[in-house]
């Protein structure tokens, strides 16, 4: 009863925020304001505004969590009231972001989406890895909150002002401007996760797989490439932060892409391919031109529809076979029946696979040479950031097409040079298909789980076309030739049956286990020794300081001998003693 | 409506009088169910004294935008003075019996009247295990008196009267009804607490005797408007022994060591009090009495405040990451709570001083359920030790178990909620302290303290794993366990309703800060 109620709340609130934004497209920017409050020489406003930035993405929040609330009614069935109410808690949070003019109203919605991630994250706590990932996701993003609202300090101080639509009008001085957009930027490769602070999202996958579609593939992460949208001006001005935003895209779109070749779980390839698509989007904007800017929140749109898609794809395999991992899958996929038994789901998640490739004709492609074409009009102009991204979104293009092409060839067909079932993700159980596993539950879900698969389907090849038709034939051409390239080893690798993951790559570099020396263990033992200090060094002086009262007291008592001529004794000698002090300092 | 402050503030005590002339084979409900009305209709005065000092056209009303960071008005924490009582009472010494409170005080004394409110009614069905609950109601009444008279003081003496006569009955509140199955730490943590804050306030007393001989007068509203100038010497000493002395009331590390077992023994209305209300005294004093009285001595000692503050949120944020015990932990999270705090007065900058005021209630509204949701949970396995209560309580407890996420949430200072804008806004001040402070210092202080909002994050959600989360196949769920009564659920709810208020709607309390 209390979950339907919630779910009635959550699909009629994600309906509002679609409404919301077809009413409000087309209107003129403009703020409305709320009364502020203030100490001191800080003043802050509860102000919310409206323009395209917030128009588009109050559409693109809208309809991807409608799609994962209906979803979610077929997929979840435990603690859905729960579940329901943090899902709308969430998308509350994401439009309060979207609409803020107030970097501090903009703070507790970027904060609030934490927490419910963190929350929904470990939604199954009764899981070893969601409870560990929950909190690695919570607490990475809230080490990068802190620099985020240190930024706003010196921004906001900076400026005078802490409205959005006013930042940057102000004068302020050019070495406060770069360490606050740089401490902004702390905030966003946190919650971005980019490198360095990429290690939380892989691992927030536990989490139930609307989640992942929606928090970790098309909404929260992508709030950091909204917010550098949202404040663009005040980025630009600061060269310095552009160029560090530039490198850390760069590096993270290789390391990603890298990382998503050779996962061997659907969800943990998605993970991977999110983190790099979004540094294609930081890519965009770190040019610092309008249409590296339009490129990337292009980007994010189609971005938002086919990993979402994706996700929700991974989440029917999920439902009905249980697991994603590819060596379950590859048990199942004998003779094409995952295939043949969920056309619904296979359909969408090749097209899916299509987007996020590149393959000419769907969303993916155009957007991606949007971001290619930006930059090559930027490296035209004689800018080495422009040749740097170029190069990278290109590298990253090959990898793409690789991993993806990997995934669906591997987790939808048979491999044909190991027809007796042995692949190279078996190669610790040679028994594991000496029987079938159970064929009889394989189907798509009911259509609650489809409507919102096609829907999205549809949404990962029409918006392609929603920015108008504009194709510059030589990159179009370029980005086919590379994902061309990157699908050719994945496919003949298939073919024979093989599948090498480096151990650097398996190992995702050592991230995760360096900062666990570098970071966990040290505060481990500052614990210990902090609450070691308490005892035996604060407590012992406290405990001294009595054990010396009752010491002292029973060396008192001694004196108290009930004798009145040592009584008389010490005070014949105390006055006699007073009477000489006394006479020597007169004199 | 100086009646409605003498009222409040004599009430409780003629009541707990009455209490205890009542036989004592008086029943705990009928005591539980007086002490409720008595303190409700505490909290009613204090409602009503808020509501009359709001009224004069809303007393300073805030000039929407910046103010010019330049003109930084007066020194923060100075009494403007409503529903003064001005009598003479020791002539001789120059005492006056001298009551007012302001904006600064009254916040404060609701939240000291709410939870004492709330502790009674929880004492309507849930009592500690060693019974006398018409002595226990009596106490906490007498308690109530001692905390809105402190924050009600103007007159030095009559502060320090007031703050040592909350020590008594709380020293009995942990020895008798402290933690029943050790009776020799109960009687040890007790002794611990009163014996280091009689000796705090005893050299906070010699300090205020320094400032008499300076200044030539106890009254809190004439220091203000003439401060004692000169950060050295007699005005320097007598600085230093009223910060040491307000400090181990806070606590502020390394002085913090009488908090964790106080707390820990102490019956749960003992550790709601205790961190609730009795913590608030040491930071109030501080903005009371040392900064607006001796500005330039603060001046000189506030560094060394700000960096004892800044240990204080790693240290106690580190201890806790440390702690197989439920109740020591959330007491352990105080020192760090209560460092942000320090730190804010320390800045004695608008921005830090309004964020330690506003953290002091935060914290009060916060901790106090945090100790409430304990309590609970220790009551039901009669244990507070985590490794013996296990973990799942998701599936056991459920209620408890989102009520203590949301507490711990809160408490981490997640926007939204009533934790943040004290932390937010003493990190603030950090940023840019007063004039003639050292700002590098403060900065590196800023960053510090930053990174311990992240380890407040970690031990927090380390709690929560490890009580919260698990496999329920392994903890099963024991006969006992009941979710969340009725009676529990009565008590929680102001505390969550103003923490998400507050968070919500911070100018609620801001707004009337703005003389500072």
């Amino acid at each position: 009863m209390i979950a339907t109620t919630w779910r009635v709340v959550g699909v009629g609130f994600s309906v509002l925020v679609i409404l919301s934004a077809i009413l409000l497209y087309g209107v003129e920017p403009q703020v409305t304001s709320f009364p502020g409050t203030g100490v001191g020489a800080a003043y802050w406003t509860f102000d919310v505004r409206t323009d395209d930035l917030t128009v588009l993405l109050l559409a693109v929040v809208g309809v991807v969590s409608a799609c994962v609330q209906v979803y979610s009614i077929a997929y979840l069935h435990e603690r859905a009231a729960s579940y329901t109410a943090l899902v709308t808690l969430f998308t509350a949070a994401m439009v309060t972001v979207v609409i803020a003019d107030s970097l501090f109203l903009l703070l507790i919605g970027w904060e609030v989406m934490g927490a419910c991630s963190y929350l929904l994250i470990s939604h199954y706590w009764e899981r070893r890895d969601a409870r560990s990932g929950a909190m690695k996701a919570f607490l990475i993003t809230r080490l990068g909150d802190v620099g985020f609202l240190f930024g706003i300090f010196v921004l906001g101080l900076g400026y005078g002002t802490f409205r959005i639509s006013e930042l940057g009008a102000g004068d302020i001085s050019p070495a406060a401007l770069t360490t606050g957009t740089i401490l902004l930027l702390v905030g966003v490769v946190g919650k971005s996760a980019q490198v360095p602070l990429q290690t939380w999202l892989p691992d927030a996958m536990p989490g139930p797989s609307p989640v992942s579609a929606l928090i970790h593939a098309a909404t929260m992460v992508a709030a950091g490439v909204f917010l550098i949208a949202r404040l663009y001006d005040v980025f630009v001005a600061a060269e310095t932060t552009l160029t560090v935003l530039a490198v850390v895209a760069c590096v993270t779109m290789l390391f990603a892409a890298l990382c998503a070749a050779a996962a061997v779980e659907v969800k943990r390839v998605l993970a991977w391919s999110t983190v790099s698509q979004l540094a294609i989007m930081f890519a965009g904007l770190s040019l610092g031109t309008a249409d590296g800017r339009h490129a990337a929140l292009f980007h994010l749109v189609t971005h938002a529809a086919f990993k979402g898609l994706l996700f929700l794809c991974a989440g029917v395999l999920l439902h009905q076979v249980g697991s994603a991992a590819f060596v379950v899958l590859r048990r199942y996929t004998r003779r094409g029946t995952l295939r043949k038994a969920m056309p619904v789901t296979f359909v969408t998640m090749t097209i899916g696979l299509a987007a996020l490739a590149g393959v000419p004709g769907f969303a993916g492609f155009f957007s991606k040479d949007s971001v290619v074409e930006a930059a090559w009009h930027h490296a035209r102009d004689g800018s080495t950031v422009g040749w740097f991204v170029l190069v990278s979104v290109c590298l990253t293009a090959v990898l793409t097409a690789f991993y993806c092409v990997r995934l669906w060839l591997w987790i939808f067909f048979r491999t044909p040079a190991l027809a007796g079932a042995l692949g190279a993700f078996e190669d610790d159980d040679a028994m594991a298909d000496a029987e079938d596993p159970d064929f009889s539950k394989l189907r798509d879900g009911s259509w609650l789980m489809r409507g919102p698969l096609v829907l999205l389907a549809i949404g990962a090849i029409v918006l392609g076309y929603a920015d108008g038709l504009h194709l510059s034939w030589a990159i179009a051409g370029l980005t086919t030739v590379l994902a061309v390239l990157g699908a050719l080893p994945a496919y003949s690798l298939w073919r024979r049956g093989a599948d090498p993951r480096p151990v650097v790559l398996e190992h995702e570099f050592g991230a995760d286990a360096a900062y666990g020396k570098a970071v966990v263990v040290p505060v481990r033992w500052f614990a210990k020794l902090a609450v070691l200090g308490d005892r035996d060094v604060i407590g012992a002086y406290v405990r001294a300081a009595g054990r010396t009262g009752t010491l002292a007291s029973q060396g008192f008592r001694l004196l108290q001998t009930g004798n009145v001529q040592t009584y008389l004794t010490f005070a014949v000698a105390g006055v006699v003693a007073l009477a000489i002090l006394a006479g020597v300092i007169g004199a | 409506m100086n009646g409605v402050l003498l009222s409040i503030l004599a009430l409780p005590v003629l009541a707990a009088l009455a209490l205890w002339a009542l036989p004592s084979s008086t029943g705990d409900r009928i005591a539980a169910l007086y002490g409720s009305v008595i303190s409700g209709l505490v909290l009613v005065g204090s409602v009503v004294l808020w509501v009359g000092y709001l009224r004069p056209a809303g007393a300073i009303t805030l000039e929407a935008g910046f103010v010019d960071p330049g003109d930084r008005g007066s020194v923060p924490g100075r009494l403007h003075a409503f529903a003064e009582t001005d009598l003479t009472w020791i002539p001789a010494l120059n005492v006056r019996f001298h009551l007012a409170v302001d904006s600064i005080s009254l916040p404060l004394i609701m939240l000291t009247a709410l939870l004492v409110f709330l502790c009674c009614l929880y004492s309507l069905r849930i009592t500690p295990r060693i019974g006398r609950t018409r002595s226990l109601i009596a106490l906490l009444l007498v308690i109530e008196t001692g905390v809105i008279g402190t924050f009600a003081a103007a007159d030095l003496i009559l502060f320090f009267l007031f703050f040592e006569v909350v020590l008594i009955p709380m020293w009995l509140v942990i020895d008798i009804w402290g933690d029943h199955h050790d009776p020799a730490g109960r009687r040890r943590a007790a002794t611990t607490f009163v014996l280091m804050t009689v000796l705090g306030s005893a050299v906070m007393l010699v300090g205020f005797l320094l400032l008499y001989r300076v200044s030539g007068t106890f009254d809190l509203e004439l220091l203000g408007q003439i401060p004692v100038t000169g950060g050295h010497g007699t005005a320097l000493a007598a600085a230093i022994l009223i910060a040491l002395g307000l400090a181990v009331k806070m606590p502020l590390w390394p002085l913090h060591i009488w908090l964790p077992d106080a707390h820990a023994k102490a019956p749960t209305v003992g550790s709601v009090l205790l961190a609730g209300v009795l913590l608030k005294l040491g930071s109030y004093g501080l903005v009371r009495v040392l900064l607006p009285v001796l500005p330039d001595a603060t001046a000189t000692i506030a560094p060394y405040l700000a960096g004892f503050s800044t240990v204080a949120i790693v240290a106690g944020s580190l201890a806790c990451l440390a702690q197989t015990d439920v109740k020591r932990l959330i007491a352990y999270s105080s020192v760090g709570h209560m460092g942000f705090i320090g730190l804010g007065i320390a800045t004695m900058s608008p921005e830090g001083v309004a964020g330690a005021l506003f953290a002091n209630i935060a914290h009060g509204l916060i901790t106090g359920l945090l100790f409430f949701l304990a309590g609970a949970i220790k009551d039901r396995h009669d244990t507070s030790d985590l490794r013996v209560i296990g973990r799942a309580l998701y599936a056991r407890l459920p209620r408890i178990g989102a009520l203590l996420t949301f507490a711990c949430l809160a408490s981490l200072g997640l926007p939204g909620l009533a934790g943040f804008w004290g932390e937010m806004l003493a990190l603030m001040g950090a940023y840019r302290p007063a004039d003639g402070l050292p700002r590098t210092t403060y900065l590196v202080m800023m960053v510090i303290a930053g990174l311990g909002t992240v380890l407040t994050a970690a031990y927090f959600l380390r709690l929560i794993r490890n009580l919260n989360q698990g496999d329920p196949a392994e903890h099963p769920a024991t006969a006992f366990a009941v979710d969340l009564s009725r009676i529990e659920l009565v008590t929680w709810a102001p505390l969550v309703v103003l923490t998400v208020v507050l968070g919500v709607c911070p100018w609620l309390l801001l707004d009337h800060w703005t003389f500072l």
